[in-house]
Parts: structure tokens; sequence; C-alpha cells
């Protein structure tokens, strides 16, 4: 599963980068670069979109360093700063385009363009993880990112309250929300593939 | 037990945290309804397929490309280095200690002058806010009207938003919405929906 | 009495009865939209709190049954008040001959008005206990904040002439 967030091997990197050496800090990034981007990916949901906010994960870190207190682990902080500039590209994003409200009451055959494909194509296609990821990426941001921490991650409700600056309780109901969207959503699909566990 | 609750047991449930006197409610719950059971088992699916969905990870090349910009990028950032702090725990003790001796300064001025004055209960209470809006509704019908559906659309903008951690259950309960049986309160103040008050 | 004043009778009565009953309809259809409008602006409040003091699931469980029997006092409260602000203004209008009168029908809404005060006041009592010390202190903000948000919608209500 997860490696435990808080791990406290960094400090010696850490303090290195702190004063002055670039070199400590690249090597930070390479013990971290991966989760960050999968979870980045997990919030996202687009290669290249993912990879430019992973390097603006890091470099936000960097430039913040003097002001890491050390309350949590480096790895936490710069997990949370991710989380952050993922839910900020997803808003300024959500901004831009044109984005049907997410209505569980909705059948996807009801939203043109940006629908869902119905069950006959979607079992041409036959993957539920497909729909799965499509239907994650329409989610609310603050849903979403609860749901990718939790499910996709493996978090915590208190490790992913302690990253996106709420109490557990928020992120229970976020869940519940996200998971009733989902559901709503997929519901076509599920009876398709069945419940194969 | 209402679905709605069962279901966020559920969710709960999903993420281990359904303390043991809540399991047993759930169980009896879910004996009889066959519409939870249903529900338990797709988002039990979409849990299972959302932690065996994997991450896509950049290639060796891409991430030795991803490296040489971060770098670059770091070099045309001033460095990280702390600035030069002398015995930063003082700084800490001196903000403390600058506080109480504030502190300390306006108790002893209230003290001295006889404190402030007491607020007005009325400032928060009904004759000074709610008051004044009833009189003023009172002989304008337009007027009332016109604030009622402002404060509509508020209340379905707060539940719309996805970003309220509303206990929906609750706030479901026919008794707390005295006498809006069978309406939850997203139907009620949904303007697509049939009962807009 | 002429046969068309005496047949015209009913017909001016049903019509006296008619306007009486539309005014009356009139006044019950305002006083429904009032009932509305503050039903509307407690639950808009019970949401908001709950998202600015962040509620716990058992803090809404206790919290809002109290909040709506209180609520339903002080617009009970507030309909008496209503009622006992027009006697006194009609006591007024009558001048000298109903003038004894008078300190009794000022004391009534005096009385109302501190039952209405002592429900506010039960209220932040009963919150003391059920809120943490940061919940009351936000509670506290959110209080002035929400008030003061039906204000600025009262305003863009009235619209572009006041």
């Amino acid at each position: 599963m997860n490696e435990r967030m808080d791990d406290r091997n960094d400090e010696p990197l850490v303090d290195l980068a702190c004063n002055g050496q670039p070199e400590a800090f690249m090597e930070l990034v390479r013990r971290y670069r991966e989760r960050i981007f999968a979870m980045i990916y997990g919030m996202t949901r687009d290669r290249s979109d993912a990879e430019d906010l992973t390097q603006e994960t890091f470099l936000a870190a960097y430039r913040a360093l003097p002001r890491f207190r050390r309350t949590s682990s480096f790895y936490t902080w710069v997990y949370r700063i991710g989380v952050n500039t993922s839910l900020n590209f997803l808003k300024k994003r959500g901004r831009e385009k044109d984005r049907a409200a997410f209505d569980e009451n909705v059948l996807p055959s009801d939203r043109g363009a940006a629908a869902i494909p119905s069950p006959d194509e979607a079992s041409a296609r036959g993957e539920l993880e497909a729909k799965l990821a499509e239907a994650v990426d329409g989610l609310p941001p603050l849903f979403k990112a609860a749901f990718v921490l939790v499910a996709n991650q493996g978090l915590s409700h208190a490790e992913a309250a302690g990253i996106l600056g709420c109490t557990e309780n928020t992120v229970s109901w976020r869940m519940h929300k996200a998971r009733k969207l989902l559901q709503a959503r997929l519901r076509p699909f599920l009876n398709e593939v069945g419940h194969e566990m | 037990m209402r679905c709605e609750k069962a279901r966020k047991w559920i969710s709960d449930g999903l993420d281990g945290r359904l303390a043991g006197r809540r399991a047993e409610p759930l169980e009896r719950h879910l004996r009889s309804c066959a519409a939870c059971r249903a529900y338990r088992s797709d988002v039990s699916l979409i849990q299972a397929r959302s932690h065996a969905q994997p991450a896509p990870s950049l290639t060796p090349g891409e991430w030795i490309r991803f490296e040489r910009d971060l770098e670059r990028e770091l070099g045309r950032t001033p460095s990280a280095g702390r600035r030069l702090v002398l015995f930063p725990g003082i700084r800490v003790r001196l903000a403390w200690v600058g506080a109480g001796v504030i502190l300390a300064g306006a108790m002893v001025y209230f003290l001295v002058k006889g404190g402030p004055p007491q607020l007005d209960p009325a400032f928060f209470s009904y004759e000074g806010s709610l008051g004044q809006i009833d009189r003023e509704i009172r002989d304008n019908p337009g007027l009332a009207d016109s604030f009622n559906r402002l404060v509509v659309a508020s209340i379905g903008d707060t539940i719309r938003a996805g970003q309220s951690d509303l206990p929906m259950d609750l706030l479901a309960n026919p008794d707390f919405l005295e006498g809006w049986v069978g309406e939850t309160l997203e139907d009620r103040y949904n303007p697509n929906g049939p009962n807009v008050p | 009495m002429s046969k068309y004043i005496k047949s015209g009778l009913p017909i001016a009565g049903l019509i006296i009865v008619l306007g009486f009953g539309s005014v009356t309809a009139q006044d019950r259809q305002a006083g429904a939209l009032q009932e509305r409008i503050r039903r509307n602006i407690h639950t808009l409040r019970l949401l908001q709190m709950t998202q600015a003091l962040d509620l716990s699931e058992n803090q809404t469980a206790a919290i809002f049954p109290v909040m709506n029997r209180l609520e339903k006092d002080k617009a009970d409260l507030q309909r008496q008040a209503a009622e006992a602000v027009r006697e006194l203004r009609a006591l007024i209008r009558e001048g000298k001959a109903k003038e004894e009168a008078l300190p009794a029908a000022a004391d009534k809404v005096t009385a109302l008005r501190r039952e209405i005060l002592a429900k506010d006041a039960e209220l932040e009592a009963f919150l003391e206990g059920q809120l943490t010390p940061v919940q009351r202190a936000k509670y506290v903000l959110f209080s002035i904040d929400f008030y003061q948000g039906l204000g600025q919608g009262l305003r863009r209500a009235r619209g572009p002439l006041r």
C-alpha cells in the first residue's frame, strides 16, 4: 500500500536544500516525483497537464522552502502543495470550459456531445475503468480531490483532511457525495459489467 | 433508517470508518432494502476499480527531461537558503512576550477605564436584524417576493455548490422541513423542480 | 323600500362580503409569504451556519431541532407582537377616548419584545454548551455576516430605484 506519509528521513536533505543547495532538493524530487505525479494525474487525468503541474509543484515547494515549518514531513508538505496546485488548475479549467453541471439525475444520454457513450458503445470499448476515469474527472473539484486521495491514493480520512485543510467529517461527506454521483453516472455500465469482485 | 443515511454509512464502511454500533443497524436495513443492497454493490465495485487503476508514469527519458527543465527553473530562482537567523527560538519567545505585554496593557487599560460597553443583545437578535426586514417587506408584496427569490436562490446555491458539508439526511427529515413530506431539500430548492417556494 | 333597492341589497351585501374577503385574503396571502420568507431565511441560516462553523453530524443532530423549535416560538411571538403593535397604534389614533387602555397595551408590546429577546438568549446559552470555543467565536462572526448579507439582499431586491 502507501508508504507512511510522515517519513522524516528527509531531514538532512531538507536542511541542505534550505541552506541553498539545489542538488539536495533535486534528490528530494527524485524520491517523490512518481507519487506526486500519480496523485496529480489522478486529479487531472491528463499526462501532459500532470507533468506540468508536477513541475509547478516542486518549483513552488522550492520557493517556499524558507517558510517550511516542519510541522509535517517534507513529503506531506509537498503533497499538499501538489493538491492545491491541482485544485487551482481544475477550478481555472472549470471556469474556462463550458462544463455541464454534474447532475446525478441526468442520464448520460441526455448530455449531448460531452456524454459518456451508451452501454452498447461502452461494451464495444469494454473498460469500466475508462468510464470510471471519465466520471471521476467530471466530479466537482473538491469532491474529486477527496475521492482521488482516499479511493485512488489510499489515504485515510485523517490524512486527506490534513492535506485538504478540512475536517475528517468534511472528507467523509465529500466521499459520500462523490460516490453517489459516480454511482448515478456509471449505473448503466455497472449493470453491464456485473459485480465480479 | 432512511436510505440516504444508510448510503452515507455504506460510504463510511468502504473507508473503514463504520464503528461497530453502526454496523448492525446498517445490516438490518440492508436485509430489507434491495435498492441499498444494489447501491452498496455498485459503490463497492467502483471502490475496487478505483484502487485497481494504476497511474501512468513518465518514461526514464521523460523523467530526465523533467529534471533538466526543473533544474533550469531552479537556477533562475533565487537560492532557497534560509535567512541566517540567530537563535531562532528567541524570536518566537520574544513574540509571545510581546503579545503578553500588549494583553496585560489592554487589561490594565480596561480595568481602569471600566471595560467596553456591553453589546446590546438586540444587536444580534431578531429585533435588530430580522425585525427590520420583516417591517420593510410587510407592506411591500413586490419587495417581499423579490427578496424571497433571492433567499431561495441562495439556498439553492449553497446546496448545489457541492462544497457544502450538509447533513442531507437530517435536512431531508420531514420533521425538520415542517411538513415538506417526501421532499428532500435538494428537490425543494432546485429551480427545475416542481416546488420552488 | 322600492323593489329595486330590495333586490339590490343581497347583491350589495355579496359585493361587500367579497370585497372584505378579498382584502382579508390579500392580508392572509401577504402573511403566508412573510411566513415563507422567515422559514427560508431560517433554512439558509442553518445551511450556512453548518458550513461556517464546520458542524459535525452529532452537533447538527443536537442543534437543529432546538433552533427549529426556538424559531417557531419566535415566529409565534412575532405574530403576537405585530398584532399588539397594531392594537397600540389603533388606541393612539382613537386618542383620549381609549387613553386608560394605553399602558396595558404598551406593556403587552414590551413584554412580547422581551420574550423574543429571551428566546435569542436561550439559543445563545444552548449553543454555548454545544460548540467548541473556536466555533463559538465563529458563530459570533457568522451572525454578524449573515444578517449583513440579508440586509444586502434586501437592498438588491429593492433594486436601483432606492
